[in-house]
């Protein structure tokens, strides 16, 4: 390389260090104060290098930057520091993590000992098996395997064996014969919206089967809800791990009922207590998280209900069919609370990665639901998540 | 501090940078003394204990150069040579092999059984700095250089940031006069810049890649296919050479972008024909120090018998095998070459080879060689190393795994470009278009990728290890 171009290449390389570094440092001046005046010189390189790591300038430009560099050079498993933050590029174009394989024998054992307690208590219960959004093997790259349905089946089969009354959506979406991919968002590990409004109704129509409680299946027709959507716009949790400049940027949609709906909402996060009412527009979405593209920080999905609450409570004021429901829930019945709300005088959803203050059976005791639902897709399989009874 | 994280290329660099060049500019003496105080910082925000060992390190070598220099040439001196050698040697001896040595003794005699030594952690890059330290009293001795009146210089001589923790281990004759006399230009801070940002990539982005699979690979060894085994020694094998040559293409970048200029470390090892050849071109600071203050000093190649030159060549190899670290692993790793430089000298192998009939064999010669070596060298005992040739040279696990497939998959475009990155491709182009203007803007733009790339990666804080830190 030549005198010239070195100068060149020099300067952009020196414009580059000390604008980054002079931004950073200003976007840390909070730490480095709080360590001058703490004098904790000794201690200091740890909290200042997180500091400086989390508030590095523009921080989700260079992972983008990164996840073009991927996508350009046609990796299909980005690695993030430990085979759980790994990200597998699908051959149907999807981003998602891989589940390890379980033995789900003691999940299960844990889910016929709530069954056989509510039994006895005179509460119904439903297990309703959420889908991985990785169908199977065959679409992760070669020489890889995930086990969320593997794991699923297992699960599903001890049930079965146990006659717990259940449902397998992954069985509905094959009976229905859906594009397994399209029910699924590109950058993010949950399902759509409208995917939750088709499961909401196929549990809601199961439950006025099976234990006779009134709904209107009219609440579950798509037509029947004006569609808002916000193109090329979510980057979804996997996605952050890998920036937009690598598969790109989702749509996301907010439906909006075509009928009169009223409700009350009351939920407890780490924020403290959060109330909410009104029609279903009002109530159901946490318009925060919508407002930027391309967020790095608040996932559009969760405009849903709004945020992964320990607890919180759906009264519909226009349903007259006796139902109070008890939802045990991960982050899939984001899009599930809503619809089943719809049809239920009283929806109460706890989820156990937050709730430590009772048990499920000490909840049913208080609040005395008809049905406990519990709804975990796959990457949900976790003791944490199955403390149900002590 | 590594070299590749943020807050040395974006906090401390820019930070040494500026007042360097616009405060201390005035004043050498001022720009040595902060030079110092930065070195000292850089060591310390890794390992703020340490520090203190590497200050003693400079007082006493500081000591020892201001009487080797007062009773030169008196029975004196060599006496101070003698304890030079004494403390350096001592120092690291404590610091790197005491564990390993009572641990191998109580094998040995079962009294020594109820001994119990502390846990005693190894002082990050303490054989480098221990080396240049050696080098600094001896070379005074020898009258190489100059004795430093002024302790700031010795400290800077050993603790000088771009070099301090993972060499390239520079001689006390080679900086000497820059120490005090250096010229700053812009030609050398940019070519300084140049050769970091080739560092920084050759580091980030294929030597951690390549670490991805070789780790994978040691880790479930004694049950990889045969395949998979071959794939993580040759992952090893360009792992450490980006890494390591990464590293001291960043010291010596560092080095020039403050007027300093170190000697090559690497020409190109993987293209030697020989183990001879090889150690020419791989890690040449340390060849040289051991050639220097080690294999000449015994008598080198001037003996009266075969069997005292085998002596000699054997003391180095079994020396630059524990050099790399208190395991049998390593020694046995030193005295592979031992073996392979005997079997070079005394044998029709070194006969000239005039027509180069036999290059493409002597080079496969050398690289088996070499990466099965790599295998014990990344080993953590010899068990595992046994278990990995097990994989390798058997089919117990079967020739091809979904591991290998995985990973060769991935890793593929890594590889590609770290065997063209072995090759002197670059000298070669320059010397068939040479300086054209369309290569040199071209030359940028890919300078600029990588660099940006590089960040991408550092800022993603995926895995970012380097080897010789260990050293």
């Amino acid at each position: 390389m030549n005198r010239n171009c070195r100068k060149i290449l020099s300067i952009i390389v020196l414009l580059v260090i000390f604008v980054v570094g002079a931004t950073t440092a200003y976007n840390c001046r909070g730490t480095i104060k709080e360590v001058i005046e703490t004098h904790n010189y000794l201690h200091c390189k740890s909290e200042l290098e997180s500091a400086l790591n989390e508030r590095f300038q523009w921080r989700n430009q260079w992972i983008n930057v990164n996840g073009l560099f991927q996508r350009c050079v046609g990796t299909t498993i980005v690695r993030g520091g430990g085979s759980e933050y790994d990200v597998y590029k699908m051959s149907n174009g999807q981003i998602m993590y891989r589940l390890p394989e379980r033995d789900m024998t003691k999940y299960a054992k844990k889910v016929t000992e709530l069954d056989r307690t509510l039994e006895e208590k005179g509460i119904h219960f439903l297990y309703v098996q959420l889908p991985n959004k990785i169908k199977d093997n065959s679409y992760m790259p070669p020489g890889t395997k995930t086990y969320g349905n593997l794991n699923a089946d297992q699960m599903v089969q001890l049930l079965r064996d146990e006659n717990i009354d259940l449902i397998d959506l992954r069985e509905e979406i094959e009976a229905a014969g859906f594009d397994w991919s399209s029910l699924f968002f590109k950058t993010d590990h949950h399902w759509t919206p409208k995917t939750g409004l088709w499961a909401s109704g196929l549990i809601m129509k199961h439950i006025s089967e099976k234990y006779g409680f009134e709904i209107n299946e009219d609440y579950y027709d798509y037509d029947n809800y004006k569609s808002h959507v916000k193109e090329n716009w979510m980057l979804g949790a996997v996605g952050r791990r890998t920036g937009a400049w690598y598969d790109g940027l989702d749509d996301i949609e907010i439906l909006e009922p075509k009928f009169d709906t009223d409700f009350s909402f009351w939920a407890v996060s780490d924020a403290g207590v959060e109330t909410r009412g009104g029609n279903f527009w009002n109530t159901m979405y946490l318009w925060d998280n919508l407002k930027t593209r391309s967020d790095f920080v608040n996932n559009s999905y969760s405009t849903y209900i709004g945020k992964e609450f320990a607890i919180n409570t759906i009264k519909n004021k226009k349903a007259h069919n006796g139902l109070k429901v008890l939802l045990i829930k991960e982050s899939f019945s984001g899009v599930l609370m809503p619809f089943i709300s719809l049809n239920s005088e009283e929806l109460t959803a706890v989820d156990l990665r937050r709730y430590k203050d009772q048990s499920i059976i000490e909840l049913c005791d208080e609040m005395q639901p008809d049905l406990v639902i519990l709804a975990y897709n796959p990457s949900a399989f976790s003791m944490s998540q199955f403390r149900f009874i002590k | 501090m590594l070299f590749s994280s943020t807050v040395f290329i974006f906090i401390f660099l820019p930070v040494v940078l500026f007042l360097y060049y616009t405060i201390l500019k005035p004043s050498r003496t001022l720009q040595n003394v902060f030079l110092f105080i930065a070195s000292l910082f850089f060591y310390a925000w890794g390992e703020p204990k340490f520090v203190f060992v590497m200050m003693l390190s400079i007082v006493m070598n500081w000591m020892f150069g201001i009487l080797v220099d007062k009773y030169r040439d008196t029975r004196a001196s060599k006496l101070i040579i003698v304890g030079d050698l004494f403390v350096n040697l001592g120092i690291i001896f404590i610091f790197k092999y005491l564990m390993f040595t009572m641990e191998n003794a109580k094998m040995v005699f079962s009294g020594l059984n109820d001994i119990t030594l502390p846990v005693i952690e190894l002082p990050i890059g303490i054989s480098f700095f221990t080396f240049q330290a050696i080098s600094y009293v001896v070379d005074i001795y020898r009258k190489d250089g100059e004795v430093q009146k002024n302790i700031l210089n010795v400290g800077l001589y050993i603790a000088m940031f771009p070099q301090l923790i993972a060499g390239p281990i520079v001689r006390y004759r080679t900086i000497a006069d820059q120490i005090k006399n250096r010229k700053e230009t812009i030609d050398d801070f940019s070519q300084g810049i140049v050769r970091f940002v080739i560092g920084l990539s050759k580091k980030v982005l294929i030597a951690n890649n390549m670490a991805i699979v070789a780790d994978f690979a040691f880790e479930t060894a004694g049950e990889n296919s045969m395949l998979l085994a071959w794939l993580g020694a040759i992952a090893y094998t360009f792992q450490i050479y980006f890494d390591f040559s990464g590293y001291s293409d960043m010291a010596i970048g560092l080095g020039k972008m403050f007027g300093f200029h170190f000697l090559e470390n690497f020409n190109y090892p993987y293209i030697s024909k020989s183990a001879t050849e090889f150690w020419r071109r791989w890690h040449i600071s340390l060849g040289t120090w051991f050639r220097d203050y080690l294999y000449i000093p015994l008598g080198g190649n001037r003996t009266a018998t075969s069997a005292r030159h085998v002596f000699n060549i054997f003391i180095v190899w079994l020396c630059t095998g524990i050099w790399h670290g208190a395991n049998w692993t390593f020694i046995c790793w030193g005295l592979m070459y031992f073996c392979l430089l005997i079997f070079e000298k005394y044998s029709p192998f070194d006969v000239k080879d005039e027509h180069h009939k036999h290059r493409i064999i002597k080079h496969i010669y050398l690289l088996f060689f070499t990466v099965c070596g790599w295998v014990i060298f990344r080993a953590e005992n010899l068990p595992q190393a046994i278990q990995y040739y097990g994989d390798m040279f058997s089919l117990d696990s079967g020739l091809i795994s979904d591991g290998f497939i995985e990973y060769f998959r991935q890793y593929a475009v890594y590889l590609a470009a770290a065997t063209i990155g072995c090759m002197p491709v670059v000298p070669k182009l320059k010397e068939k278009f040479g300086d054209n203007m369309l290569l040199n803007i071209l030359a940028v733009i890919c300078l600029v990728i990588l660099f940006l790339c590089s960040v991408s990666f550092i800022v993603k804080s995926t895995y970012n290890p380097f080897i010789y830190f260990n050293f």
